[in-house]
């Protein structure tokens, strides 16, 4: 895999985060909200604990105090107050013990502040002076009953108790004392009644200055008025809050109420865990849903990013594929819209890197026929594979498309359908450059029509000449000659040009070999000087004329070359007969042959027709004639110097050409000269073949 | 004595119309390029021109039509004489206004035949 992830993979990614964050986002805010709500109805429930508690403590403490109340107003214990003895106070004290439990102890305490009785009885406090205590200064003062705040007890248990106490009138109405009877802070909760308390929740109630009746920080000394809960409720108010309590460790969430007419105050606390819990096991709930969802998304990624590049991978293989591909290769829709070109179509088109993508392939690429005239889109093979459904393909060479810089290349082109599925998606368009096929189709028909060109005639001439020899009585000796002498002359055409087809088909078939040996170049001009003449066409008056026109100049002192003696001999008779054939009848025609330091060069000169350089440059090429009247008044194949070419290359030699137009051409070949010890034996060669 | 105008590049056939045809009541004129044909016809008012398609210089199909297009020429007979029997040819010949026209390798006897029938018997 590449270093750097496909752009889908990445963007799968970012999608997914972007959805597991969205999901965390929304948990979270759930959480919170969850968090508020729950916190809000906790609170609430806190408050109405702490108003219940309350009420029913106000209540509790309201009915006993107006039993004591009661019990104060008894005249007859105006009469026990002022004028019994102690021992009957501790009696009346013992009986109100006995009839109402709901009291820890009575009290019987004298206008003047004297504590005459108590029961149970407690002998250390009989006689005691309370006038200095808040209760005894509130009844006496205002007359009416009264609650105590916390009140440490001196005697065992030594509880906290709150003093209830009412005042005792006579029957004009005047105070005479104080009855009380105490409640232990510990029984107030019982008093409560059935607080629903949560779990770790406690009741604690405070005096009204602060004290804490109950709960592990119970003391008359030590006053938490202070806090907010407590000062709140002292205040008067309802409510919840987070904060701490005395003799319970850290925050705490306190709901608290005032305990009507009595001032006192109820507080109502909770571990803040009972808060927290329902909540964390919430959001321990939604943290488990996330983290699945973040597991699937993550899952979900790692498919998604395999599928993606799976797909990647596949599409590059497709594009290797295509890349690689020799041909052009285009895809179009059912408009005729370029989907996808290869950079092969691109070379072939001419257009830039893709540049016929998105655009419709008849506007961008003119296709023509092979009259040069513009294939209509409709009549295109492409169209028909998108609209027929059914490969086409071009036939022949005719088709040629203009690229995008005007030229037009002769192509090959096969259109396909492209399915997906049943569905017709458009065509799948290969072109191919033909120039090569199309110059050798061409090759082809010029080799046939020189070729039947080249056999009939002479064929004309042997069939025609002969039927005149044998169906005309009246010739005479002489037509009858020169009728001889033509299909002589014909059948030797003919078995020359069946000599070139066969040494061409041998030379590009590799079949033909040289057999190299030392050869003399004064031998092989002077054989070439006499078939020259020999195979003059037409009357043998003409032998002796081309002899004159031949000029031979070989230098004396030319050493062997290695060379094959026929194929020689062929060679330098081409380029004569050649110069021959391509020069005015009597023009001379030079055969030059010297040394040039290694080689020997032999040079073929005439004052013929002459080349252009364009013409030079093709001399030598397979069935290549110049193209004009001089010419082609002129029969041959164009193999000739094909021929000549190959089999002087084939002698390690090379053949050239300079010409003029109008002046005449020179033909010249060099071949190596034979090694300097073995030139000694060479000539000893010569000289015994000499006198045969 | 009626003319005739043989035109081909190769000498060969040449050698042979003129073998063929010549029995003393044709004068023979040769040519062996188009427009030198051309000239000469304009010179001579051959009665018949036997005319190659692929001459050097000019298709003799050009000059078939040049011949036919000169009011001075009306009475001249045009026959094409190819080497090539493609029908496309044939067409050519029709087109170019062409009498007639005559296939290579040809045989003298049919070709005697053929301008007895145009020109008359010869003999």
């Amino acid at each position: 895999m590449s270093p750097k992830r496909p752009v889908e993979v990445r963007l799968a990614i970012a999608a997914l985060a972007f959805l597991v964050a969205v999901v965390a986002v929304l948990g979270t805010w759930q959480v919170l909200a969850a968090r508020s709500s729950q916190r809000s109805e906790i609170e609430a429930g806190e408050v109405s604990a702490a108003h219940l508690a309350s009420s029913a403590l106000a209540s509790a403490l309201a009915s006993r105090l107006d039993l004591l109340s009661n019990l104060a107003d008894n005249v007859s214990l105006s009469t026990v107050f002022t004028k019994a003895k102690a021992a009957e106070q501790a009696t009346i004290a013992r009986t109100l013990h006995l009839i109402y439990p709901g009291f820890a102890s009575f009290d019987v305490i004298s206008a003047s502040g004297r504590l005459d009785a108590r029961w149970p009885a407690e002998a250390s406090v009989i006689g005691k002076d309370v006038s200095s205590q808040a209760f005894f200064a509130n009844v006496m003062h205002s007359g009416k009953p009264y609650i105590s705040q916390a009140l440490q007890q001196n005697a065992p248990p030594k509880e906290l108790i709150t003093l209830l106490a009412a005042p005792v009138r006579d029957t004009s109405g005047r105070i005479v004392g104080i009855l009380a009877a105490s409640i232990p802070g510990s029984s107030l909760a019982s008093l409560i009644g059935g607080t629903m308390l949560r779990d770790g929740g406690a009741l604690v109630v405070f005096d009204q200055f602060g004290h804490a009746f109950t709960g592990p920080g119970a003391s008359a000394k030590q006053s938490f008025a202070s806090l907010q809960g407590v000062a709140s409720a002292l205040a008067g108010r309802t409510g919840a809050e987070t904060g701490t309590v005395p003799g319970y460790s850290g925050q705490r969430l306190v709901g608290y109420a005032p305990v009507p007419s009595t001032c006192w105050v109820v507080v109502v606390e909770e571990p803040s865990s009972v808060l927290s819990g329902p909540i964390d096991a919430l959001t321990e709930r939604l943290a488990a849903i996330g983290l699945a969802v973040a597991f699937l998304a993550a899952g979900i990624v790692a498919l998604v990013a395999s599928l993606l590049r799976k797909l990647t991978r596949e599409r590059e293989r497709v594009g290797a594929l295509m890349s690689s591909v020799g041909e052009g290769v285009a895809t179009i829709d059912m408009d005729g819209v370029v989907q996808l070109t290869n950079p092969a179509m691109d070379a072939l088109t001419g257009w830039p890197s893709s540049g016929l993508v998105g655009k419709k392939w008849a506007e961008a690429l003119d296709l023509y026929d092979q009259r040069g005239n513009l294939i209509p889109w409709d009549d295109s093979i492409a169209a028909q594979a998108a609209s027929q459904g059914s490969v086409v393909a071009t036939t022949g060479y005719g088709l040629h498309l203009a690229r995008a810089d005007g030229q037009r290349l002769p192509v090959a082109m096969t259109a396909a359908p492209l399915r997906a599925g049943n569905d017709l998606l458009g065509a799948v368009v290969v072109l191919r450059d033909v120039s090569r096929e199309r110059e050798v189709d061409q090759l082809k028909s010029s080799l046939v029509s020189t070729v039947s060109h080249e056999l009939r005639t002479p064929l004309t001439m042997v069939q025609g000449f002969s039927e005149l020899l044998l169906s005309r009585q009246d010739l005479g000796e002489k037509r009858s000659r020169e009728a001889l002498e033509q299909i002589h002359a014909s059948a030797q055409r003919l078995g020359r040009l069946i000599d070139d087809l066969l040494s061409v088909s041998r030379i590009d078939s590799g079949k033909l070999r040289v057999d190299l040996g030392a050869v003399d170049v004064r031998e092989v001009v002077d054989e070439v000087v006499k078939v020259a003449g020999s195979q003059a066409e037409g009357t043998h008056t003409q032998e002796a004329l081309i002899a004159e026109r031949l000029l031979v100049e070989v230098a004396p002192d030319l050493p062997a070359v290695m060379a094959d003696r026929d194929k020689l001999v062929q060679v330098v008779m081409n380029l004569v007969s050649n110069a021959l054939k391509y020069s005015p009848s009597g023009a001379p025609v030079r055969i030059v042959a010297e040394r040039k330091r290694d080689h020997a060069e032999i040079s073929v000169i005439d004052q013929g027709i002459g080349m252009t350089e364009a013409e030079c440059a093709q001399v030598f090429e397979k069935f290549t004639r110049a193209d004009r009247p001089e010419v082609r008044k002129v029969s041959g194949t164009g193999l000739g110097l094909y021929i000549t070419k190959s089999l002087v290359e084939m002698q390690h030699g090379q053949v050239w050409v300079h010409s003029e137009l109008g002046k005449g051409s020179v033909f010249a070949l060099s071949l190596p000269l034979t090694p300097e010890p073995e030139r000694g034996e060479v000539f000893a060669l010569q000289g015994t073949k000499e006198p045969r | 004595m009626k003319k005739l105008l043989i035109v081909d590049d190769e000498d060969g056939v040449r050698a042979l119309v003129r073998m063929t045809l010549d029995n003393g009541l044709f004068q023979i004129i040769e040519a062996s390029e188009g427009l030198e044909a051309l000239d000469l016809a304009r010179e001579y008012h051959p009665d018949l021109v036997l005319l190659d398609v692929m001459l050097p210089d000019v298709s003799g199909m050009d000059i078939c039509r040049k011949i036919k297009d000169d009011p001075d020429l009306a009475s001249t007979t045009v026959v094409m004489l190819t080497a090539r029997a493609q029908t496309s040819d044939v067409g050519d010949a029709e087109e170019a206004g062409a009498d007639g026209y005559f296939t290579k390798p040809f045989s003298p006897i049919a070709l005697t035949r053929k301008v007895e029938s145009i020109l008359g018997p010869i003999e």
